[in-house]
Parts: structure tokens; C-alpha cells; sequence
């Protein structure tokens, strides 16, 4: 049911707030837009990281940079990414779209919302003015193991600046996590009940939940590693150091479930509209979600296989279980094209791309849930290549497709199809390129965190191979970039629907005016309104 | 079979009692394999099976211009939105993989994780900012190793090799890829372990740190050499007249 | 189903609960926090789930009603700068900290003058 506009019109530009309104906006467009934006920044700043990286990697012996530099890169990159983009942008994007989705006119303690942005800006600023320091930015790992972390081994100030900005972004997450989530709990619109919630605000709804109860466990182990490292004594010993790595765990596995979910909710939207039908079998992927979750923050211990301090076999257990939920994910994608009339629009092939990746790192990490071949992989590049599948082909491809279903809704123009075909093709392929080799550089015995490995084996291929990958995601990046630019200049109008959604940020303007909905919403009978209604149409016109 | 008879005049390598076992300790990368040979076939199905899935609905169920009169033209999109029976039988097989691979996980775990009795050649791996050294304290010598210069691990073939792993001031982790098999060591903590080596070779930096460590973390490793037993007694007399490592 | 969201997360603090007993029980990891860290989130999901259940019903009790936040909040902004100058006061020197805990008292004045404003306009 498309609606462009009028061929020559443009679309009508928002009401101006000026780009000093928006930094103190209470309106939970404007801040979302806000925090996603700055959370991409800051995804483009540790890909630059992560390209410097490859360039070092793609040839044996160190060319570009010293050890320490190296150390600080991927330190950086880990940090920015989950800390500063990743997260961020998964809490934004449910700033932004659960009012919209459940028919609200507001974010409930938007201005708690709006500090949370700006924790999340000083954060950034004060993670990254390490690299300004005479003796760097941190260089400890994204996961700053103690004692490594602790003031005699590492004593650079880069990393006490850095867990300073750690502290913030997360308790920025927490904040936000509460205000989407007290949002769903009162400001849901007449008989919107829980189990006629969206795909994707149910998603929210477990990701802020796990953001509420593990990301304090974060906040908790690193305000003990800045005592220690002012004072000692706080972690010590042998117990000190499995008692962090339990606190980091108990939030570092759930983290990466925090930036899948809401992804993984805006893939479900997308192959629904894109299919013509309705998500299949809500009510049993609702439950899946909740399981999902719950198990998700019943993993941590397999982070520490290979550390003699955990049992092995419950965190096992509970590993390999988490292939039951995420099969019922992929039974619901499937059955949800089954019988549709499938576009393959630039979302579409975003969410079938997601499909085929995560695949891969989810697979990937039913193996290395068992204790004896993770005794080999953990550490090395194999599970490099694992999370990135997850994480990039999962969350990154995600989130590509919840720019491509949403950018008309969020900016009232369309952005360009062929580009968008560009831009993904580029992505697989770089994708591929750069983290399939890594499997074989892991099995093989390449470790991580190492800036060279020997000359004279396949490992020189495979990590050129790789670093040939990364310029081309770098490259996918700039088309997408290229894009936006020209969508916003152009400003195609897109109208209120130009998919044919099925949720109720469809059935208002685009951009939204400031309450969002002006007038009566469409009547809220199931968790597709929209297509409730259309699928009414339907049958008045054509009676099966 | 019995293993630990005296090797002078018997082949050089004891016949294992059981595929993949040596005197009583699991060859660890023949678990591996095993185990790895179970889980990545499942694997690589499960992905082809989706590529497959995905590729042919995005084929089959495309949108079609609507044209009049043909079989299936422009059909309605199917309203069926729950199949809970089939569902509850998927999410069954489902479970049953899961069982199936935790089973054999949890068999072959125990079998790695089997600390040996102690009457292999013990050897006490040391681990510190950012070399390795190893102690032989039944033969009283030690191979140290220095950040310039890594040290080699000499272990005998076909017969026990009991370590025992500490570090002395952060987490490193002691990873021999080929035997499929690393462990932490976590300063003030200590675990012991037990790796048989089957067959005789030299593996230029065999043995690598895999946990962060800081700065050299890059260049910590160990070169391993596998000897025939009756030479690993050869070297160890040799080392102890001291000669050098 | 009723519109309960508390419903919800009981369901969820039961399925913690229950992954939480078969660790403890089952595979005997009691180290203190391995036991306290799925507590605590038990009892955090059950408080949110007990919040949660009030919030809802007294919002369903009023009427549907669009409130409208003011467009900025400058204190809210001032509020979270200053928390960053605090937490970059630890490492930065006494003084920042100082400056930090100033201008969060200054946000707050702000934020609490803005909150009168809005229950005035209602």
C-alpha cells in the first residue's frame, strides 16, 4: 500500500528546533534520533579502529604501529563498539519507536532519557581523551581483566579514564533501559494489552530487563577495580580474580544479547511486511523470548571454561539450550515467508541477510558451548570470528534493517533503493571475507590480541584475505553514507506508509508530529493493527 | 597391554589400551576430534539447510505482478499465523539435539579433564610477564625461557605428561593447538592437568600464551619437542650433566 | 491474558529462578556470587514486576491522555554533564569534583522547578 506523494513535491521538512533544541529535546523523536546518531558515530570511530588494526594484521611483522599502540587499538574498538554504539543504539532505537508502537504520545522520564544522552556523550569523551594521555589509552582489553588491570601492572591513567567512562555509559544504559520500559508498563494506548504488543517492543522489553538486572553487576565490578586500583586490596588473590571475572561475565554475557534483541525484533518487522503476513506464532515467541533472556543471563560461566573455577557442566547446559529459543526464531522467520508475497525491498534483504549470518555465529556458538572444543578455540580467532558473526551479521545487519524499514517513518523521505542493494551486496561480501578466514586462523592456533603472528604459514593468506574484507565493509559504510546524504538532500516524500506496515507508527505521519498521533488511533486488536485492518479490507472486498 | 612398562627394546610408542587413550589419560586431540566430528557436520547442515530455506522462499513466494487468469496470480497471502502442534514437535527435536550433544560433550569432558595419578614425567609450567619456563622437579632442571628467547617444552612420547600450571603475576593461559587443549593460569591458583603427546615431532612455537597479558602478550610462546622415550631419557641426563637446555 | 506487564516479569523471575536452583543445587557452584548475582536478579525483576503491576493499574484507572513534556529540559542536560564532570573529578583532581556537585545541585533546582511547572499546567 504504497503513498508517495505528489511526483514532484517534496517532502515537507520537520518543524525547526534548531540543532541547539535537539541537544536538549524532551521529545523522544528528537533524542532518539540524537542518541542513534551519536551511537553511529561512534560505530564509524571504532571501525576506523578495527581498519588500522587489519592493515597491521594483513601482513606478518609489525608495520604501522608498536605493540602498545596495537594494544590500545583493540581496546578501544571493543569498548566503543558495546559501550558507546552498540548498546546505545539498541536502547535509542526503542526510545525512538516504542511510543510510536504502542500508540504514546511521550517517553515516560524523558528527562532522565536526555541526561542519559549526554552521560553516554562525557563517556565517550572521556574513554577516548586517553589517547591524549603521555601514556595512552587503555590498553587492557575490552574486558580489563584483574590483575592485568590492576594499578601496578597497568598504571596508565588511559585506563582509569576509561573505566570513568565505562561507569557512565552504563549507568546511561540503566536510565534509559527504565524510561522504555516504564513507558511499556503505562503508557500503552486502550487494549493495547501485553500480548498485543509489537514484535519489536516486546524485544525492548526483554532487553531492558536484562539491562536492568545484569548491567549493575558492570557498575559494580568496575567501581571495585577503580578502588583497587586507588587503594588495593579489593580484589586479591586468586578468588579476586575469578570473583571479576564473575561480576564482568554475569553482565558481559547478556551485554550481547542487549544489542541482539532489539535487532532481532526489527528483522521479525521487517519480514513480516515484507511478506505480506503477520509474525507467526506470537504467542510461543514471546515465550521463546522471555526463555531466551532468561538463559542468556544464565551463561556467564562459559566465558571461563578453560579457568578450573567454574562448574562447566551447568553453564554448558544452559548454552546449548539456547539453540531451542533461537530455532524458534528461525521456525517463525520461515513460517512467516511461507506462503507470503515476498518484496525484496532493501529491508528484506537486510533481515535475510541477518538470517544467514547469525546462523553462523549461533551455530558457531552451540560449539563453542562445550567445554572440550572450547578448551582448544576459546581465545583464539575462531572466536573472533564467532562473535562477529553474531554480533556484525547478527546486531549490525539488524540494525541496517531497521534503518532501511524506519528512515521514511523517522525522516519522512526514502532513501535510495539501488544504493541500498549496493550497500548490502558490499556487506556480504565483505562481511564474509573478513571473518571467514578467522575461523581457519583460530583452529590453527593464532591467538587473540597478538599485532603479528610467523611468516611463512597460511596465516599470512588468510589474514590478508581478512584485512582485504575490512576495506570493503570500510567501503559498504561510505555507500550507505553516500546514501544518506543524498536522501536527505532529495528528500523523496515517503508518506505516512510506504511498506505497508502493520504497527501503528505507520498509521501517522512521517516525520511524527510532536505527539505523535493527532486524532484516534486505529483500533488495537491484535499485535498488527494495521494489518488487521488491511486483511478486513480484504475480505470486504474479495470474501474467501 | 599394561601401560608404564619400561620401554628398552619395545617400540618406541605404547599401543593405546583404547582408541585415543594413553596410559589411562584421553589423547586430547583425539577427543577433539571426535567431538569436533559430531558438532560440525550439525553445523554445516543447519547452515546450509537456512541459505537453502532462504534462497528458495525469497524465489518461490516473490511477489508477482497480479495478471488475470493465471493459476496463482497474485495470490492472497496465507492468514495462517499458528501451528502450535507443530511447533511443540519442533521445539521436542529441538530439545533431543541439544541432549544428544550434551550427552557426548559431558562424556568426552570427563575424559579430558582427567587429572592422571601422577606417575608420568611432571612438569611445572610457569608462566610471567611475558615468557614461560618449565620445571622438571623429579630430574631437578628447569627450561627457562626469557621474553627475547622462548623456551622448549621436551615431553616424551606416548606417555604421561602431568602438569602443573601457575603464573606469578597476571592471567595467562597455556594453549598448545595442536593437542587441542589450554588452560588458565590465574596467579595464586593452581591447576594441574594431564596431556600424552603420541607422536614424535618438533613444533616451532607450539605452545602459546592465549590470555592477555599485557604487553608482549604477542610474543609469548614455547616451542614443543616430542621425543621417542628412550630419547627423552637421553635429554634429561644430558640436561642434568648440564648441558644446555 | 490481561494487560498486566507484571505478569510478564514474574514469568521471567521464575525462569531465573529456576536456572538460578539448578546451578545451586544441582551442579553445587556456591562461590558467594554465583549465588548473590542471580538473586539479586530475581529480586530485581520481582520488584520491577511488583512496580510494575501498580504502575500499570493506576495508569489504566486515568484517563488516556497525552502529557506534554515541556521541548527542552536544559537541567536535564546540566544534570548529566555534571555527573561526568563528578565521575572525571576522581581522576582529574577535587576540584572537578567540586564543580560537578555544584552544577548537578544547580540541575536539580532546575529539574525540580520544571516538575512544579508541569503539575501547575496539568
Amino acid at each position: 500500500m504504497t503513498a508517495i506523494g505528489a511526483p514532484r513535491a517534496r517532502a515537507a521538512r520537520p518543524p525547526r528546533r534548531g540543532l541547539v533544541g535537539t541537544l536538549a529535546s524532551t521529545d523522544h523523536k528528537a533524542l532518539g534520533a540524537g542518541i542513534f546518531t551519536t551511537a553511529f558515530a561512534f560505530f564509524l570511530a571504532a571501525g576506523v579502529l578495527a581498519l588500522l588494526m587489519r592493515f597491521e594484521l594483513a601482513r606478518p611483522h609489525l608495520q604501522l604501529m608498536t605493540l602498545h599502540g596495537y594494544n590500545e587499538l583493540f581496546t578501544l574498538h571493543g569498548s566503543t563498539m558495546f559501550y558507546l554504539f552498540a548498546t546505545p543504539i539498541a536502547l535509542a532505537s526503542g526510545v525512538y519507536l516504542v511510543p510510536l508502537q504502542i500508540g504514546a504520545g511521550r517517553l515516560k522520564w524523558a528527562r532522565l532519557a536526555l541526561a542519559s544522552w549526554w552521560m553516554i556523550i562525557g563517556g565517550g569523551l572521556v574513554m577516548w581523551l586517553g589517547f591524549l594521555t603521555v601514556q595512552g589509552a587503555a590498553d587492557v582489553g575490552w574486558y580489563s581483566y584483574v590483575p592485568l588491570s590492576d594499578a601496578p601492572n597497568s598504571p596508565s591513567v588511559g585506563t582509569d579514564y576509561w573505566i570513568v567512562g565505562v561507569i557512565l555509559a552504563a549507568a546511561a544504559a540503566i536510565a534509559l533501559a527504565a524510561c522504555v520500559l516504564a513507558t511499556i508498563v503505562t503508557e500503552r494506548a486502550p487494549g493495547m494489552t501485553m500480548l498485543r504488543l509489537p514484535v519489536f517492543s516486546w524485544t525492548m522489553v526483554i532487553t531492558c530487563l536484562m539491562v536492568l538486572t545484569a548491567f549493575p553487576a558492570l557498575i559494580v565490578a568496575m567501581g571495585l577495580l577503580l578502588a583497587q586500583r586507588q587503594f588495593g586490596g579489593v580484589y586479591t588473590g586468586a578468588a579476586g580474580a575469578f570473583d571479576y571475572q564473575h561480576l564482568f561475565w554475569f553482565f558481559g554475557h547478556p551485554v550481547v544479547y542487549v544489542v541482539f534483541f532489539p535487532f532481532l525484533g526489527a528483522v521479525a518487522e521487517a519480514i513480516a511486511t515484507f511478506s505480506g503476513r503477520r509474525w507467526f506464532g506470537y504467542r510461543p515467541f514471546v515465550l521463546s523470548l522471555l526463555l531466551f533472556a532468561a538463559l542468556s543471563m544464565s551463561v556467564w560461566g562459559h566465558h571461563m571454561f578453560t579457568t578450573s573455577a567454574v562448574e562447566n557442566k551447568y553453564f554448558s547446559l544452559t548454552s546449548t539450550a539456547l539453540l531451542v529459543p533461537a530455532g524458534i526464531e528461525y521456525f517463525d522467520s520461515f513460517a512467516t515467508m511461507w506462503r507470503g508475497r515476498i518484496r525484496l525491498m532493501t529491508p528484506m534483504l537486510f533481515a535475510l541477510g541477518f538470517l544467514v549470518l547469525f546462523v553462523i555465529g549461533g551455530t558457531t556458538g552451540i560449539f563453542i558451548g562445550s567445554p572440550p572444543l572450547d578448551y582448544h578455540v576459546t581465545d583464539s580467532y575462531f572466536i573472533v570470528a564467532h562473535f562477529h558473526y553474531t554480533l556484525f551479521g547478527g546486531s549490525v545487519m539488524g540494525l541496517f534493517t531497521a534503518i532501511y524499514l524506519w528512515w521514511p517513518k523517522v525522516t519522512g523521505t526514502l532513501l535510495s533503493e539501488r544504493l541500498g542493494r549496493w550497500h548490502f551486496w558490499l556487506t556480504m561480501v565483505g562481511m564474509n571475507l573478513t571473518f571467514f578466514p578467522m575461523f581457519f586462523l583460530g583452529w590453527e592456533g593464532m591467538p587473540r590480541r597478538v599485532a603479528d603472528y610467523p611468516p611463512g604459514t597460511s596465516w599470512s593468506t588468510l589474514n590478508l584475505l581478512s584485512s582485504i574484507g575490512a576495506a570493503l565493509i570500510a567501503v559498504s559504510l561510505l555507500v550507505f553514507l553516500w546514501n544518506v546524504r543524498r536522501s536527505l538532500r532529495r528528500r523523496v516524500p515517503a508518506g505516512p506508509d510506504p511498506w505497508g506496515g502493520q504497527t501503528l507508527e505507520w498509521a501517522t505521519d512521517s516525520p511524527p508530529p510532536r505527539e505523535n498521533f493527532l486524532g484516534p488511533l486505529p483500533p488495537v486488536r491484535s499485535f498488527a493493527p494495521l494489518q488487521d485492518l488491511r486483511e478486513q479490507r480484504e475480505q470486504e472486498v474479495q470474501p474467501a | 597391554m599394561a601401560a608404564g612398562r619400561p620401554a628398552h627394546g619395545r617400540p618406541a610408542v605404547s599401543p593405546p589400551q583404547r582408541a585415543g587413550y594413553f596410559a589411562g589419560v584421553a589423547d586430547t586431540r583425539h577427543q577433539y576430534d571426535v567431538l569436533a566430528g559430531l558438532y560440525l557436520p550439525i553445523a554445516a547442515g543447519v547452515v546450509l539447510l537456512v541459505v537453502l530455506l532462504v534462497v528458495a522462499f525469497a524465489w518461490r513466494y516473490r511477489a508477482r505482478p497480479a495478471s488475470a487468469g493465471a493459476a496463482g496470480a497474485d495470490r492472497r497471502p496465507s492468514r495462517i499465523h499458528r501451528a502450535p502442534k507443530t511447533e511443540a514437535l519442533y521445539v521436542l527435536v529441538l530439545a533431543c539435539v541439544a541432549a544428544f550433544l550434551l550427552w557426548h560433550t559431558f562424556t568426552i569432558e570427563g575424559r579430558v579433564d582427567h587429572a592422571a595419578s601422577g606417575r608420568g614425567v611432571h612438569v611445572v609450567a610457569t608462566a610471567a610477564k611475558w615468557h614461560w619456563s618449565f620445571d622438571y622437579p623429579r630430574a631437578g632442571i628447569v627450561q627457562q625461557g626469557t621474553d627475547e628467547r622462548p623456551p622448549t617444552l621436551v615431553v616424551p612420547a606416548g606417555r604421561t605428561v602431568d602438569v602443573t600450571l601457575r603464573a606469578l603475576d597476571v592471567i595467562h593461559a597455556f594453549w598448545i593447538p595442536e593437542r587441542r587443549f589450554k588452560r588458565d593460569a590465574t596467579p595464586g591458583f593452581v591447576s594441574s592437568f594431564s596431556l600424552v603427546f603420541p607422536r614424535p615431532g618438533f613444533w616451532r612455537d607450539g605452545g602459546e600464551c592465549s590470555e592477555y597479558c599485557g604487553l608482549r602478550h604477542t610474543w609469548m610462546k614455547f616451542h614443543v619437542r616430542v621425543l621417542a622415550p628412550a630419547a627423552f631419557a637421553r635429554w634429561l641426563r644430558a640436561r642434568q650433566s648440564g648441558a644446555a637446555a | 491474558m490481561s494487560g498486566r506487564p507484571g505478569i510478564a516479569f514474574l514469568v521471567w523471575a521464575a525462569l531465573l529462578a529456576v536456572l538460578a536452583t539448578v546451578l545451586w543445587a544441582v551442579f553445587a557452584q556456591l562461590d558467594r556470587l554465583s549465588v548473590l548475582m542471580p538473586a539479586v536478579a530475581v529480586g530485581l525483576t520481582a520488584a520491577i514486576a511488583l512496580v510494575g503491576w501498580r504502575a500499570a493499574r493506576r495508569a489504566a484507572a486515568r484517563a488516556f491522555l497525552a502529557q506534554p513534556d515541556p521541548d527542552t529540559s536544559w537541567s536535564a542536560v546540566l544534570a548529566g554533564i555534571s555527573l561526568v564532570l563528578v565521575l572525571m573529578g576522581l581522576e582529574v583532581g577535587t576540584f572537578m569534583i567540586f564543580i560537578g556537585a555544584g552544577l548537578f545541585v544547580a540541575a536539580a533546582g532546575g529539574l525540580v522547578r520544571e516538575w512544579r511547572a508541569e503539575r501547575r499546567a496539568r
